[in-house]
């Protein structure tokens, strides 16, 4: 495996990792902390949740732009990517379009 | 005293940002893949970019969001509005370090970058976020 593909593996990798932590976040606010704060009357927990999926997109975002600039993606690509981070289970998505790079083994189109 | 100190480190770790961000805006110009010299001073400016500047927007981002929570601020619209700017300067760094990849990996990138569109967006949005701190208008 040459560096170069090495390398494009690498940040699909960090791709993945960064899309399971925004979906994974995304799910906790939703499905936890905001139903404890209108259901329980508990809203530390949103008051904690919020800024860790904050962060947890802000990662995602910069690992998508930064993939999507090295390999070459399409803008309709990306934004494809980064639209999935809204929706709940949006990750899932990412997740088989990075499946199907591994699986062409290339990053680029 | 906890609330200065994470001060301090959010206006560091937003100059390390900042200036690493500035030297790719300015190195990066719309070419092929570069040979010799140029590839060297881009494998250095690619460490770098692993070694200092993205773990310091990492910082920026994390020091930020304690300094929004300390000082209760999350919902201000002076905060929110300064988000969405942080977004895109995160996103305008993403795309310069994987051009920078793309260059140092000897491919060539799609699309040209313009420096001179990158250091008015920068500016633009450096003054932006500076005033909205400083002033926090609404």
């Amino acid at each position: 495996m040459t560096t170069a593909s090495s390398e494009a593996a690498r940040s699909l990798r960090h791709l993945q990792l960064a899309s399971i932590f925004e979906g994974g976040t995304l799910l906790a606010l939703l499905a936890v902390a905001v139903p404890l704060k209108h259901l329980a009357g508990i809203p530390q927990v949103v008051s904690v949740a919020g800024p860790v999926h904050g962060l947890a997109f802000l990662v995602y975002l910069w690992v998508t732009m930064n993939v999507g600039a090295s390999s070459n993606w399409s803008g309709r690509e990306v934004a494809r990517l980064l639209g999935a981070a809204f929706i709940p289970f949006g990750f899932i998505s990412t997740l088989r379009f990075i499946q199907r790079r591994k699986a062409t083994g290339q990053t680029a189109p | 005293m906890t609330y200065l100190l994470i001060k301090s480190l959010h206006v560091w770790a937003i100059i390390l940002w900042m200036a690493g961000v500035l030297v790719q805006s300015l190195l990066l110009r719309p070419r092929h893949a570069p040979s010799g010299p140029e590839q060297q001073t881009l494998q250095l400016l690619r460490r770098w970019d692993r070694l200092a500047t993205a773990p310091a927007m990492l910082l920026v981002w994390i020091t930020g969001l304690l300094l929004a929570a300390q000082g209760g601020w999350f919902g201000n619209r002076w905060l929110s509005l300064k988000l969405v700017i942080v977004v895109a300067l995160s996103a305008m760094h993403g795309v310069l370090a994987g051009h920078m990849r793309a260059l140092s990996e000897s491919r060539s990138p799609r699309g040209a970058l313009q420096p001179q569109i990158l250091l008015f967006s920068l500016f633009t949005m450096i003054a932006a976020i500076v005033s909205l701190v400083i002033v926090k208008p609404f």
